[in-house]
């Protein structure tokens, strides 16, 4: 048994880790933020030479057909570095493409794999899409409440601004298109792809602000010694920690469940995004109690991520939403 | 990933199941602190040990099975689900008997392994004292070198389970010039020893859960010192970190009681809607809680088996199901309403005593303060 990523998908994660640490540093996050587009250019097409976007593609489209749990890895580091890109969307559109089958993944799949599509889908409980108005792609909802597919200029994008800079969230109307081209496919299976890769970003970016907060702590010093020394700072940071890290193989067990298609895969799934969103945005709360000042500022880094968490808390469905998927399930 | 429970450790589910399912006393038995109560539950454990389920863990020679880390999960999800009683051995063959197997002379194991597992021999620990509590390093009872062993003189707090117990394992400093952590000796002691003086203390339920332990010129043999001299603190160590650390409460036990939590709210739906309506997210927080102790534990055990260190995962885990088993309990005493209070109310006691029990679970065994020390010093690095 292994409750974690296999060895290879933890060292391809790693070798994500130091692409991202390269392109996608604070530094390109701010340059993203104040750019119209909010992208950071060149880094979409380095994730798809290094393999990132046809991970879950199957190999009859040129991907490598892995499954989520070789994904989380990668989606931890994602959220690691708050990087802008519009990967979960792209890999939950390949997900029902690949399924659907036919001309439509035939069309769109290689170009997702070559970097050169992005894929935006509406599933779950929410109004806005996310990655809209980047997307060549729109898998959404039609005025009938079908599922279509379509290049983005078929539809019209409303696109609403995010305090988090590094997302964009859009209302998308698509008039009645009179049929889908994913009868049959499993919706619900996809959305909790979607649920649980956003979860494994949100133990990512817990981790990172985690990990900013206790480098403050041991660098500021105030009455005379590190602020690191208290307890008071000690405790917050400890409870934090101890939060994410039970989250963190939840998320996990979730990744197999969609993997597997396991009977309890909605409620694990929903389980993984109420856990690692009342985790990250506990890290965000204490990263920022103990940057304190400095922490509450747009020049410093931490806002950045903390906006991504609040972002990724709000789509997919929210951490209430989810608790009560799970309450459902358990009690009926 | 690998979630699939192999086929041996089904079997091995499947027939620990077995056995509990035919023995496990259709009615609990009477409360562990009192006379009749340690005696019944001194039964229980001789039973197991007899039918080999008593020490899972321990080698086949003493009486084991010698079950790995998985399988003890296992069996603690099906001890704790068939509703068998409270362990009365459990300071001896959980705590206590690792330090015996990793420590302990050959005269030594086969001295005490087997009373203890039989529960002929049930001990009581002896860490704390009056001024040695989290602080445990700064402890003074003493032991004086004498012809052909120790004299032991202070006094010991808080010893669980000593009001009934037959054995004490506790530090004692044998070194007079020490101070701190060295000079202080790991000694196995009869509580029936000349000299020794045992005062129950009522803990909070009413009952004599622990005593204080008072020692009067206590004559302790040399084959009765566990390790080395003034190595106590390293030996001792050795039972409340690593993977022991891990299993001091296993999944099982808060797996079993997020269901039973499920049960009343299922009751209390029927009773008073408002009311389960009211704790319905309390409810399904104390089970996703418990669900997620048990993968935490499992990838942590997963963890060890494949050979990587796991030391202060232990005080994660033990901030993480203390405070679990508080709120499960709280959200039982909302469900029960004004009966939570009442201790003879068949439904409402069991609730009450696990909520009373669950309130010292962030005290024992190093506070909760001292546990997140531990993680924000030796996970996260920050200095001391």
């Amino acid at each position: 048994m292994r409750l974690a990523p296999d060895q290879d998908a933890l060292d391809f994660a790693g070798s994500v880790r130091e692409l991202l640490a390269d392109l996608a540093d604070a530094a390109a996050l701010r340059v993203a933020w104040d750019d119209a587009d909010g992208r950071i250019p060149g880094v979409w097409k380095r994730l798809a030479e290094a393999g990132v976007l046809g991970l879950s593609v199957p190999e009859e489209y040129g991907g490598s057909g892995a499954d989520l749990t070789t994904l989380l890895a990668v989606l931890v580091e994602v959220g690691r570095s708050a990087l802008p890109e519009p990967l979960v969307e792209t890999i939950v559109g390949a997900m029902l493409l690949a399924e659907a089958g036919g001309v439509i993944a035939e069309d769109w799949l290689p170009r997702v794999v070559a970097g050169e599509a992005v894929i935006a889908v509406g599933l779950g409980p929410g109004a806005l899409v996310s990655a809209a108005p980047w997307a060549d792609l729109l898998v959404v909802a039609d005025h009938a409440g079908v599922l279509c597919a379509m290049p983005r200029d078929e539809a019209t994008v409303t696109t609403s601004e995010s305090v988090d800079r590094g997302v964009r969230l859009a209302a998308v109307d698509v008039p009645s298109r009179g049929g889908s081209a994913f009868d049959g496919v499993h919706l619900d299976r996809a959305f909790d792809a979607g649920v649980v890769a956003v979860a494994a970003q949100l133990t990512g970016l817990a981790e990172a602000m985690l990990d900013m907060a206790v480098r403050h702590a041991k660098q500021r010093e105030q009455f005379g010694v590190v602020i690191g020394s208290f307890q008071a700072i000690k405790h917050q940071l400890a409870d934090a920690y101890v939060a994410n890290a039970f989250a963190a193989p939840v998320v996990a067990r979730a990744s197999w469940s969609v993997a597997r298609d396991a009977p309890t895969r909605s409620r694990d799934a929903s389980h993984a995004k109420h856990a690692a969103t009342v985790a990250a945005r506990r890290a965000a709360r204490t990263a920022l109690q103990v940057h304190a000042g400095i922490g509450y500022t747009f020049e410093h880094d931490l806002h950045m991520w903390m906006k991504r968490t609040w972002t990724l808390s709000s789509l997919w469905g929210t951490a209430a939403w989810h608790k009560e998927r799970v309450a459902k399930e358990v009690l009926g | 990933m690998d979630l699939t429970e192999p086929a041996e450790l089904a079997a091995f589910r499947g027939e620990a199941r077995e056995w509990l399912r035919s023995h496990v006393p259709h009615s609990p038995l009477p409360s562990l602190d009192t006379a009749a109560g340690f005696a019944a539950h001194r039964e229980w454990e001789r039973r197991m040990y007899e039918a080999r389920w008593g020490v899972v863990t321990w080698p086949e020679p003493y009486g084991g099975r010698g079950a790995g880390l998985l399988e003890w999960l296992v069996f603690e999800e099906e001890y704790w689900a068939a509703g068998a009683p409270v362990r009365v051995s459990q300071n001896g063959i959980f705590l206590l008997a690792p330090t015996i197997f990793e420590y302990g002379t050959q005269a030594q194991k086969d001295r005490f392994l087997t009373p203890m597992a039989r529960a002929d021999e049930v001990w009581a620990q002896g860490w704390s004292e009056p001024g040695a509590g989290s602080d445990l390093a700064s402890l003074r009872s003493k032991a004086e070198r004498v012809d052909g062993g120790w004299r032991l003189s202070g006094q010991k707090t808080w010893s669980t389970r000593a009001a009934y117990a037959d054995w004490m394992f506790g530090l004692f400093r044998s070194d007079p010039a020490s101070e701190r952590h060295r000079g202080l000796t790991y000694i196995l002691l009869p509580l029936a020893a000349d000299g020794v003086t045992v005062r129950p203390i009522r803990q909070l339920d009413g009952e004599p859960g622990f005593a204080e332990v008072f020692f009067d010129e206590v004559f302790v043999p040399d084959e009765h010192v566990l390790g080395g001299v003034g190595e106590g603190w390293k030996v001792a160590m050795s039972t409340t970190t690593s993977e022991r650390g891990l299993t001091l409460r296993s999944p099982g036990r808060f797996m079993a009681a997020a269901d039973r939590l499920l049960d009343l709210h299922a009751a209390t739906q029927a009773s008073d809607p408002d009311a389960a309506a009211a704790a319905r997210g309390d409810v399904v927080q104390a089970w996703m809680d418990a669900d997620a102790y048990r993968l935490y534990v499992l990838g942590t055990a997963l963890k060890a088996l494949g050979g990587e260190s796991i030391g202060a995962e232990s005080s994660a885990n033990k901030l993480f199901w203390s405070q679990l088993d508080v709120a499960l309990h709280e959200t039982a005493l909302a469900l029960l309403g004004e009966r939570a209070t009442l201790d003879a109310d068949p439904v409402a006691a069991p609730w009450l005593d696990g909520y009373e029990f669950s309130l010292a679970g962030p005290i024992y065994a190093g506070t909760n303060e001292v546990q997140r020390n531990v993680v924000a010093e030796r996970v996260l690095g920050l200095p001391r």
